[in-house]
């Protein structure tokens, strides 16, 4: 799965632990995440949608989608 | 034990190691105590059973502490605890029954199960470093 949690959260000035504390998990969680190497939950997905509020497909896309659109 | 992160784990890993310490200090002293008692007064079998597993139930806060600090997690940092226990139990589990072949066929000296819990310990924090360098 791909996302623009990088982007987004370079956009709003936020830091990895900034955006860690909004969602309360680790900062290690926000890297995980942002570099691919871990996808959230579908609770953590929606969490991570209401803080930038932005529906959850402008974060997150299927690999094969976001290589479809590429 | 498992060291753990900033934000949700900091705390976590913070009160694993107070209560860890804690605990592991009343089982140390039941064992000590234990096993004076057991070489100094000569009880009974049956008493000297009882005294001999009396320290367990401290070292169940251990056990406690663990499921404490697993729940405290966020969900990236519980897969990470998750894969290194399973990684921990293999070693242990594999690394004993290799241990006890070498006993029973090549005569290697006998070693106490005593150790065996410790030896986890010390594989599963090793085992968490190793599962976090894929996520660095």
């Amino acid at each position: 799965m791909r996302n623009r949690l990088k982007v987004l959260r370079a956009e709003r000035n936020w830091s990895q632990a900034d955006l860690a504390d909004k969602l309360d998990v680790s900062r290690q969680s926000v890297n995980a995440i942002e570099t691919g190497k871990y996808d959230p939950s579908l609770p953590l997905a929606f969490k991570i949608a209401a803080v930038f509020s932005l529906p959850i497909e402008q974060i997150f896309s299927a690999d094969e989608v976001a290589q479809a659109a590429e | 034990m498992s060291n753990c992160s900033e934000s949700a784990g900091k705390p976590a890993a913070a009160r694993l190691f107070r209560d860890m310490f804690g605990a592991g200090m009343i089982y140390l002293t039941a064992v000590l105590g234990a096993g004076l008692a057991i070489k100094g007064f000569a009880p009974p079998q049956w008493l000297a059973a009882l005294l001999a597993v009396a320290p367990i139930a401290p070292a169940l806060l251990m056990l406690a502490a663990q499921l404490r600090y697993m729940r405290a997690l966020d969900e990236f940092q519980r897969g990470v605890q998750s894969e290194a226990v399973l990684i921990a139990a293999a070693v242990i589990a594999f690394g004993t029954l290799a241990y006890g072949q070498l006993e029973d066929m090549a005569g290697f000296p006998d070693l106490s199960m005593m150790w065996v819990f410790p030896a986890f310990c010390v594989v599963w924090s090793a085992a968490t470093l190793f599962v976090r360098l894929r996520y660095k």
